[in-house]
């Protein structure tokens, strides 16, 4: 763990105060966490500062920026930042701010800009950010300027893997292959989905959650509450699916939705992250099953029955899901303050399915991933309450303790399989191991000086 | 402008009656009798946007909020409604459409297509209040029974919403 003795802009003192909020004594069979990390505005501060501006944070797919010029604006922790593409091909990031007066330089979320030109004042810099014009410079600057102390701020650190692109503001931090750590076995068992790769399909969709950024993070691969917010769900599409006579793609595979009917399973991978699955119980419903042919030759059986044969909700700490559930969504959480989170979605799927496996696909993102869909409004008010009942200060603790007695250090069985080595593994997936990993890495992040 | 006719009159009337009582029993939660109001082959669109000022269109390649190529759909979300087992919809939020700017832009007296605005006030007692509206567009067909909705297609102006959407409160 990081020496958090030493002064940083906080004070040792509330670094301090971090870490006991998270009491951590497992050997005892106690993990818990204090509720005040949920909606106190202190903590979220620090957060943005050690955390979400500290580490990798995902800002998009490779396939939303496909040409030189192509660019979106988002945010890192607090940062507003342009990720682009560049003329010879590679993706940078310049923070989203003229060097002149700070404006933004994007007039939309996305588009394509060879030059960003400056609105407020005209200023204007090559999508790498260096200033190539600075209006009426000669007027403004009889004696000449040096346009290059003018260049945009760069991100100090922007990478991909298999199409997805992390930025990170910190140029101290591990790579980002230390950083994923075990989690890319399992990226790739979605970036690997098509030889052709991977799409963002056009259309996002934001909603925001009145509640603290950690519940949505527990809430993506929490595989306790499936059964029971979700109850309505899987009745909802059990009729529809008896209605229809459903098979094939046009069936809503619902087994995971029944405790203990299939096989299923958590991982905490390291560093935060963490992945639960279950067995699909109907395999041929995956949108991904058409395309057998061509993928199982490329990726082999094992991978193949990890890819089709299994659900997966993979988080990525401290703020993006990959999931591969009866359809394919990337979930981004975007921090708002202490009780207000965004929650940005993308529906990503292989180049060149059929238009039936596309359709599908989206049938199905809409049914379950949207906030005008069967489900995810259920989780979002959920969360909601949980956020309001946290601030019950008398009730100050939340235990992180199931599952302790039949943890398994390291890899199960089926991990094993594909050399996968997790930190800790466990079954079924709705035990609470993987938690513990988030709150350790959570502590760990708070405690560093920035 | 062309004089108005009794005809045009009386179409605008009863179109405006539909529309108005679909609102009327959305926000009475009347959900049998509201999907009386469709037809079996009736389609219902919220796109997504995919920027600034683009809608998507090809619910089949594209993001919709909510798509379905049939009054089935509409007949799930009533179930789940009726469950009494969804967290977002037990209790319900408290709504109230409005809808004004009604305008007749084609067809004839058996097919109409109408455009609209709307909003919808609503209050839920853990958020509070809120606003948010957009643009109907509806296909209206005449059958035995009088006019029915055989598209519905609704512009839904946010591309950020911090409440649950469903059909009642769209």
């Amino acid at each position: 763990m990081p020496d958090a003795s030493g002064p940083d802009a906080s004070g040792p003192a509330q670094s301090d105060q971090f870490a006991q909020m998270v009491d951590d004594r497992a050997s005892e069979g106690q993990f818990r966490i204090d509720r005040r990390m949920y909606d106190d505005e202190a903590v979220f501060e620090a957060e943005m500062e050690r955390i979400f501006e500290a580490t990798w944070m995902y800002v998009a797919h490779e396939s939303q920026i496909p040409n030189a010029g192509d660019y979106i604006w988002t945010e890192v922790g607090r940062q507003p930042v342009i990720i682009n593409r560049l003329d010879d091909g590679s993706v940078s990031g310049v923070i989203n701010a003229c060097s002149h007066r700070g404006a933004l330089l994007t007039a939309n979320r996305q588009g394509n800009a060879r030059v960003l030109v400056c609105r407020y004042h005209g200023w204007t810099f090559k999508s790498s950010g260096e200033c190539i014009r600075i209006k009426d410079e000669a007027a403004g600057f009889p004696n000449g300027v040096d346009k290059s102390c003018y260049n945009l701020t760069p991100v100090p650190r922007v990478e991909s893997y298999k199409g997805f692109i992390f930025a990170c503001l910190n140029p101290d931090a591990p790579t980002l292959t230390e950083h994923l750590a075990e989690t890319r076995p399992f990226i790739d068992m979605l970036a690997d989905q098509s030889p052709e790769g991977m799409e963002v399909l056009p259309g996002s969709a934001a909603y925001v959650v009145d509640c603290n950024w950690k519940l949505q993070v527990e809430n993506g691969v929490d595989g306790y509450h499936v059964g029971v917010v979700h109850r309505n769900f899987a009745q909802t599409v059990r009729r529809r699916n008896e209605i229809n006579g459903a098979s094939g793609m046009k069936l809503t595979e619902n087994a995971r939705f029944d405790p203990g009917a299939v096989e299923t399973a958590c991982y905490d991978l390291g560093n935060g992250h963490n992945i639960i699955w279950s067995d699909r119980g109907a395999p041929e419903a995956a949108p991904l099953y058409e395309a057998k042919d061509k993928v199982l030759p490329e990726v082999g059986q094992e991978k193949w029955d990890w890819m089709v044969g299994r659900g997966r909700n993979l988080l990525l700490y401290p703020n993006l899901f990959l999931m591969d559930q009866s359809s394919t969504q990337i979930r981004i959480i975007q921090p708002l303050s202490a009780s207000s989170t965004e929650v940005r979605v993308y529906c990503i799927a292989p180049k060149g399915e059929s238009v039936q496996a596309r359709t599908a696909r989206l049938n199905k993102f809409r049914d379950f991933f949207l906030t005008s869909g069967l489900a995810t409004p259920d989780d979002s008010v959920a969360l909601e309450d949980t956020q309001a009942g946290v601030g019950g200060r008398l009730a100050k603790w939340s235990p992180f303790e199931r599952g302790q007695a039949t943890e398994i250090k390291g890899p199960d069985a089926h991990a094993r399989l594909l050399n996968i080595n997790p930190v800790a593994s466990n079954t079924p997936w709705d035990l609470e191991t993987i938690f513990v990993g988030q709150y350790r890495r959570w502590a760990e992040l708070m405690a560093a000086r920035t | 402008m062309s004089l108005v006719t009794d005809a045009e009159i009386r179409l605008q009337y009863e179109v405006e009656r539909l529309i108005f009582r679909e609102a009327y029993l959305l926000d009475n939660r009347m959900f049998d009798d509201w999907l009386g109001l469709y037809l079996e082959d009736a389609e219902y669109l919220m796109p997504a946007w995919i920027n600034e000022t683009t809608l998507a269109t090809d619910p089949n390649a594209e993001l919709f909020l909510i798509y379905f190529p049939t009054k089935a759909g509409l007949d799930d979300r009533v179930y789940r409604i009726n469950t009494r087992d969804s967290y977002a919809s037990a209790p319900m939020p408290r709504s109230a459409h409005v809808i004004g700017n009604v305008l007749i832009l084609g067809g004839d007296q058996d097919r109409i297509e109408v455009t609209c605005s709307w909003t919808v006030h609503q209050y839920a007692d853990r958020k509070g209040p809120r606003s948010h509206g957009g643009r109907y567009d509806y296909v209206l067909e005449r059958g035995t029974d009088g006019l029915k909705i055989a598209k519905k297609h609704i512009t839904f102006l946010n591309d950020r919403v911090d409440i649950p959407l469903d059909v009642y409160n769209v």
